[in-house]
């Protein structure tokens, strides 16, 4: 138990990438490849490009 | 030892004061450090103190014929400084169409190179003049690009791809701006070679070049002297690779 808090601590305290709960969980039940997609970070990073015009066009060409 | 360039992805991006930073905190981690300044604009000598009518540099050297090493300054027992020098605006002019004193350049980075004197080398690439730079970058083992995260620099990162030895730095991050943090979300996701750590705007940073310190020698506990320790520490993990 120990030296899972001491790897989900590591972890979490990484690139923001790594903090989410999917990779705290993948360390705690020593999960090792799961085909997941991020959706709430997917739907930040659409909001973010339909927010400003010039970040769309650009994703576009 | 690694031989690391640093250019901006545009002028006024900071680079000057980042070269300057990193300097500092990798001498901070007990490394030695040469920076030197590619730019004809001799702005980097400033944050360490030198007089600003001294002329010195290795332009100046080459084109007045004398020894480039001798135009080299020692900021402490682990930091030296090669400026670029004072050039007249005409010689500026003709500097780039000079292929003889861009030569020169090359032969001075293989020079300090082969010497194996410095465990670290970097250099302050001009923005402009691709034909020169061009030349230059291909002597660095490295190259950062430094970027702020505003339109003028996604467009340029758009239209060029990075190479996968170039990497991205973001400076001047507002924490506040809605826009900066978008771009930069977009980047942590498309840009692969990204630096982990970006360096968030801070007054120390402008202030350190007014006071002619560098910005962890003039002030070691702003947040960004952080995050440049940071990095310095990110560069002895992953670019010291080809050190003897």
């Amino acid at each position: 138990m120990d030296d899972i808090t001491a790897k989900s601590t590591h972890e979490t305290n990484g690139s923001f990438t790594n903090a989410n709960d999917l990779d705290t969980l993948s360390l705690a039940f020593s999960l090792q490849h799961i085909d997941y997609i991020d959706i709430g970070q997917q739907e930040q990073l659409i909001a973010a490009i339909q927010r400003w015009p010039l970040l769309s066009e650009l994703m576009q060409e | 030892m690694a031989i690391i360039g640093l250019q901006g992805i545009r002028g006024g991006t900071g680079t000057t004061s980042i070269t300057a930073a990193l300097a500092w905190a990798l001498q901070q981690l007990e490394e030695s450090v040469l920076v030197v300044d590619a730019s004809s604009d001799n702005m980097l000598r400033l944050f360490f103190d030198i007089p600003i009518n001294r002329s010195e540099g290795w332009a100046r050297a080459t084109l007045d014929n004398q020894h480039w090493q001798q135009s080299a300054w020692r900021y402490t027992p682990s930091l030296d400084i090669l400026p670029f020098g004072s050039l007249s605006d005409s010689e500026k002019k003709s500097l780039f169409y000079e292929s003889a004193l861009c030569n020169k350049f090359n032969e001075y980075l293989t020079v300090l190179k082969d010497s194996q004197r410095y465990k670290w080398i970097l250099v302050d690439l001009p923005t402009l003049s691709p034909a020169v730079t061009t030349a230059w970058s291909e002597q660095m083992d490295h190259l950062i690009n430094v970027a702020h995260p505003d339109g003028n620099c996604h467009i340029r990162l758009c239209r060029q791809l990075l190479d996968s030895q170039n990497y991205l730095l973001v400076n001047g991050l507002q924490v506040g701006s809605k826009l900066q943090n978008d771009i930069y979300q977009v980047w942590c996701h498309t840009q692969q070679t990204i630096i982990p750590v970006a360096f968030h705007e801070d007054e120390a940073m402008a202030e350190s070049m007014a006071m002619k310190k560098p910005l962890g020698e003039y002030s070691p506990h702003a947040l960004v002297a952080e995050e440049v320790m940071t990095l310095a520490n990110w560069c002895l993990i992953n670019l010291a690779d080809q050190r003897l």
